[in-house]
């Protein structure tokens, strides 16, 4: 796979917790009418998708492109308020259930929806889900859309919302409350790549390796420890250091020339952080190195592999 | 399609028509209604209305109720394919669902309410818990997704398995759908007004909205070979999006014609070589008209045996990919295209009528259609062989 385009959309530096900008000034700074009944990380999933797809130098218009979000904790911010006035209501606690666009406005797909309507999109369309592997769910969705045809570009994005109360999503990363919170993510745009896919293209050489690798899987750790021998040869990389890695994780890539980069300080936690440093290298050019990056969560230690280099973008 | 077709090794089934795969295609020979009226545990203030409801699945002390059916569903396929779980170890998961631990988290918010706790729903898992805790329990390491796209999840998570399958990155695929019926479902089409209270009659004229369904279907599948084994084989297909609006298909049905299109060029097809076709058919007067005159325009007006499934096992939402796509292989390997129960009067609107009763299956290939909310849409195309005893 080849990237065309990236927007990051990271959180806004502060104390406490770190949140994105609200959705308007996005949409403001974009020239796009303000939608209505739409939530939050909806607003925030299309204004940034719309940036990606006007950077990829694809004129409008783009309905063939598939969108493929990976959300690590859901529409949270939707669903939450609807199924708690809905229980409470089943429980003959409260008159009405909720309304009928709080409602439709739950499913989890309503995110990629929005993207679809204001960028006029209509392949292939869908929320991915694998908790701390949700972005790298699709990243893999993509390479069989664009492997197999059924979409001529993809845009692949991870985003996840702050909600509160904050003690909900970091309960379900398994992190204490004490952990600082984030949101926000990128996209990507995503095209076939005559001369092989994300990983094969910048490493050409021994051990096929796929995007993303779990690398629990003695096999895949061999292919990609062979892969990353040609680190040596080139101007190194940076090694973007996930949720839960451990510092053992870390020990078979230390003969490797790769700068260190814990980005978690800078997006704060949840599940999908790592597409908005992955779109960021790919907003400048300037700095052509692999980016390595690991993650460690449910499905155990999963690793991507990046080559910014020539990316026609930023 | 570029590439091997997908062999379809083994099913599972878990639905209101019975537990296992042989209970559920007895019931759909019999013509069976799935519909029953709803359970009060689930809302005291639903309304009187019949769903196609599991009844009384095994207990397992702790563990979610959609992980019980699902896993149900997966040793079902699992079985009669004659695999072990060790044998997964390279395989993919792809689950299709809608609620996935919406049901337990109503659970705990009752259950937090009655102790006087303050509420804190988002203590629950995250849209893909289900499948990682499948993956792991499997002992799988290949890659683990689970798609959100509305009532096409799992016909999507299928799809995506088959590209997966077609492009080296899996020896072997586990496609898993499973839903259940919470009172979120059921408050939420209420407000909608989309809930039929005679139980939904997809594509009559009369029709008022859907009949909510609930259960899990696994599918094995592998990349197929010339060496395979005759079988039912994953053929084409196609995913689209249709944004016109979050709830309603386009009235015209354009993107309902452009699936069923792209579907049948994915497998080489023009739509006279199919033998069946299985409508989404939810019963709700929109979404039928808006498929049925797209699958009007598609065949001409002439469509093969058309049908539904939907008052049999209602509609399970995200699940219903995998469920109906179990269901129809069942049925076709039995021999028979089921009726669409439900369905009396022909639509004047649609210009096409599903059949009434059930027909023989002669062999050859099907087109599986599913439209969802956020105007997504998913259609497969299966080759189903002529059942043993009408082979020639």
């Amino acid at each position: 796979m080849r990237v065309l385009a990236a927007a990051a959309l990271f959180p806004e530096a502060g104390p406490g917790d770190l949140r994105c900008p609200d959705p308007a000034r996005l949409e403001e700074a974009l020239g796009m009418p303000r939608p209505r009944r739409v939530g939050r990380l909806a607003r925030l999933a299309a204004a940034s998708a719309l940036t990606t797809a006007r950077r990829s130098g694809r004129p409008p218009p783009w309905d063939g492109v598939a969108v493929y979000l990976g959300c690590g904790l859901g529409n949270e911010g939707e669903t939450q308020p609807v199924v708690e006035r809905t229980v409470a209501m089943a429980m003959g606690l409260m008159d009405g259930p909720a309304s009928p666009v709080h409602f439709a406005n739950s499913v989890s797909n309503s995110t990629t929806f929005q993207v679809a309507q204001v960028l006029g999109t209509r392949g292939p369309n869908a929320v991915l889900s694998a908790e701390g592997h949700s972005f790298e769910a699709a990243l893999w969705a993509s390479r069989w859309a664009l492997g197999s045809g059924d979409a001529p570009a993809v845009l692949c994005g991870g985003l996840d919302e702050w909600t509160d109360p904050r003690e909900g999503p970091l309960a379900r990363m398994g992190l204490p409350p004490s952990t600082r919170l984030g949101e926000g993510g990128g996209w990507l745009w995503l095209e076939p790549d005559p001369a092989g896919d994300l990983l094969q293209n910048p490493l050409p050489g021994p051990g096929t390796i796929r995007p993303p690798l779990r690398l629990d899987h003695p096999r895949n750790q061999a292919a990609f420890l062979a892969a990353l021998r040609h680190l040596d040869a080139g101007p190194g990389g940076v090694l973007l250091i996930g949720a839960g890695v451990q510092e053992s994780d870390l020990a078979p890539l230390a003969r490797f020339p790769l700068q260190r980069q814990a980005y978690l300080s800078r997006t704060g936690h949840f599940p999908t952080a790592a597409a908005a440093v992955i779109a960021e290298a790919f907003e400048t050019p300037e700095a052509p190195v692999i980016h390595v990056h690991l993650g460690r969560g449910p499905l155990g230690l999963v690793a991507t592999v990046f080559h910014p280099g020539g990316a026609p973008c930023g | 399609m570029t590439g091997p077709a997908g062999r379809i090794l083994s099913t599972g089934i878990v639905s209101a028509l019975g537990p296992d795969r042989p209970r559920t295609i007895r019931a759909l020979r019999e013509g069976r209604d799935g519909g029953s009226p709803l359970s009060p545990t689930r809302s005291r203030k639903a309304p009187p209305i019949p769903v196609s409801e599991v009844r009384d699945p095994p207990e397992h002390p702790g563990a979610p109720r959609a992980d019980t059916l699902a896993m149900q569903a997966v040793v079902e396929a699992l079985t009669g394919a004659g695999i072990q779980a060790a044998d997964l170890r390279e395989a993919g998961i792809f689950v299709g669902s809608v609620t996935g631990d919406a049901f337990e988290s109503e659970r705990r918010y009752r259950d937090q309410i009655r102790e006087g706790w303050v509420p804190c729903v988002t203590v629950e898992p995250g849209p893909g818990a289900l499948a990682v805790r499948l993956a792991r329990s499997l002992g799988v390491q290949g890659p683990v997704v689970t798609v959100g796209s509305a009532c096409t999840s799992s016909a999507v998570a299928l799809l995506l398995a088959l590209r997966a399958l077609q492009q080296g990155d899996v020896p072997l695929a586990l496609v898993v759908g499973v839903d259940l019926i919470t009172a979120t479902l059921i408050h939420g089409f209420e407000a909608l007004m989309l809930l039929d209270p005679e139980g939904c009659r997809p594509f009559d004229r009369d029709r008022k909205g859907i009949q909510l369904g609930e259960g899990a279907a696994a599918i094995l599948v592998e990349a197929a070979t010339s060496q395979s084994p005759a079988g039912p084989r994953l053929i084409g297909g196609a995913a689209r999006c249709q944004p016109h609006h979050l709830t309603a298909s386009d009235p015209d049905g354009s993107g309902a014609e452009a699936v069923m299109r792209a579907a049948l060029a994915d497998a080489g097809l023009a739509p006279a070589d199919l033998r069946a076709v299985k409508g989404h058919g939810t019963g709700t007067p929109d979404n039928d008209l808006a498929e049925g005159r797209a699958t009007a325009r598609v065949f001409q007006g002439r469509a093969p045996l058309w049908t539904g499934l939907k008052r049999f096992l209602g509609h399970t939402m995200g699940a219903s990919g995998a469920l109906e796509t179990v269901a129809t292989i069942g049925c076709l390997e039995a021999g028979f295209v089921p009726g669409c129960l439900g369905f009396r009067n022909p639509d004047p609107d649609i210009g096409l009528s599903p059949i009434g009763q059930a027909e023989p299956f002669p062999g050859g290939p099907v087109l599986l259609n599913w439209f969802g909310f956020g105007g997504n849409s998913a259609s497969l195309v299966i080759d189903v062989p002529a059942p043993e005893g009408s082979r020639p």
